[in-house]
């Protein structure tokens, strides 16, 4: 009887896997005022970085998608930070309030008693 | 039954009348005594067997009665049987559609009690319908307003050379687990109207307990869970000019180690230096002043005097 083939022991970046390092970050994009900090270094007008963010989608998929501990507002501004607009106006600290006051006022009321 | 010891009793009826009429006839006769004699053992094992009947039927009773019961029971098991199996063929069940995720029931429950920390306030309550919804959440222990996000400042500079940083919390395991004795009472739905959540811990403990709980919630990671992430230590770990591709954590703790005790062994020995000098200069005072003084005796006094007192303040400099 063959035995599986032995796993390849998976490869460490600083001592976390890439899984963690990639999960942290999408879910950091939770966060407006990241979005706002990743906008004032200019990343968000990066073509790889944009093709980045494109990539990280495979997280609204499963079995990914368990992973998510703040799904909400990752989910949304990933999905916000594909379009092009968006990217344009985060930069702007008004529009940053806005997307706060709106996730925290969605925290509490959904789903809504 | 009855019949054989009626037998037995009259069987020894006459033979002790016809002993007894022997006897009165001045004929006693052996026979006769020998007769009674048997027909006396005839009766007592007549009684046995009597006595050994008896119990027989006895246990006869017992054991229909034990066997009607035991057929009430399966009559009763039975029907219960069909009734639970009409009552379940009538209980309703979920029409699944066709494009449902199959997910299974354990997994949705482990991830809902793993992502209910981050994704509602910790003293959160659930209103009913009456009661006015704004007022809902006025249970909590700490201010939700928006405005109070100032904490999360806009623009983080990114982190350079912060010391002390841990590397640690890993946001994806989302296991804070000291915030799980903070609100007991997180998600349980409220009477409507009781304003001041009564189950949740007194203020003093609840800030010893968990720091969190006083910080106002949002519903991502704050700035301090960022700069806690595995992002902030690896930019520590290029800020350092290490490579984190090669980057080992375990060999890191080994050399850590190292360094920390080479570092106390360079303290102590910094320590002990200092202390000597001291010693030193306190002992020339002590012989300057005993030399202004007194005789060269009382020089030999101070000394040790000198001495003890220098052995007292060691100890307290050891402090």
């Amino acid at each position: 009887m063959t035995s599986p083939p032995p796993i390849p022991p998976e490869p460490k970046f600083g001592g976390f896997t890439r899984f963690e390092i990639e999960l942290e970050f999408v879910q950091s994009l939770a966060s407006p005022t990241y979005l706002n900090h990743l906008a004032s270094q200019k990343y968000l007008e990066e073509p790889a970085f944009v093709a980045y963010l494109k990539y990280l989608q495979y997280w609204t998929q499963p079995p990914y998608l368990k992973y998510l501990m703040y799904p909400g507002p990752t989910l949304k501004h990933l999905e916000l930070l594909q379009q092009e607009r968006f990217r344009r106006e985060i930069i702007d600290p008004g529009v940053m309030m806005a997307l706060m006051t709106e996730g925290s006022k969605a925290a509490m009321e959904w789903p809504g008693s | 039954m009855d019949n054989i010891i009626d037998q037995r009793f009259e069987r020894v009826e006459k033979a002790l009348a016809t002993l007894i009429t022997s006897i009165s006839t001045y004929n006693p006769s052996i026979s006769h005594a020998n007769d009674l004699v048997a027909a006396d053992t005839e009766l007592s094992q007549g009684l046995e067997q009597l006595s050994a009947h008896q119990s027989n039927y006895a246990k006869i009773l017992a054991l229909r009665a034990e066997s009607e019961d035991l057929d009430a029971q399966i009559k009763d098991k039975l029907t219960l049987l069909t009734t639970t199996r009409k009552e379940l063929l009538a209980a309703s069940s979920t029409n699944f559609t066709s494009k449902a995720n199959a997910v299974d029931v354990a997994e949705i429950l482990s991830y809902a009690s793993r992502s209910s920390k981050f994704t509602r306030p910790a003293t959160f309550r659930e209103v009913e319908a009456q009661s006015n919804p704004d007022t809902g959440d006025g249970g909590t222990n700490t201010p939700k307003e928006p405005g109070s996000q100032s904490q999360t400042n806009g623009t983080s500079t990114p982190i350079t050379g912060i010391n002390g940083v841990d590397k640690d919390t890993q946001m994806t395991q989302g296991t804070v687990t000291n915030l799980e004795s903070a609100t007991p009472a997180a998600e349980l739905p409220s009477q409507a109207t009781n304003q001041s959540s009564q189950t949740a811990l007194p203020e003093h403990w609840l800030s010893l307990i968990s720091p969190e709980a006083h910080m106002p919630f949002v519903p991502w990671p704050s700035e301090d869970t960022i700069r806690r992430g595995a992002l902030a230590s690896i930019e520590i770990l290029i800020n350092q000019g290490k490579d984190p591709a090669t980057f080992d954590p375990e060999k890191s703790a080994e050399l850590e180690a190292d360094r920390k005790r080479i570092q106390e062994e360079e303290d102590m020995a910094r320590e002990a230096e200092r202390l000597k000098r001291e010693e030193e200069a306190r002992r020339r005072m002590e012989r300057r002043a005993s030399e202004i003084g007194a005789a060269p005796a009382v020089r030999q006094e101070a000394k040790p005097a000198a001495f003890s007192l220098d052995m007292l303040d060691d100890e307290e400099d050891d402090d």
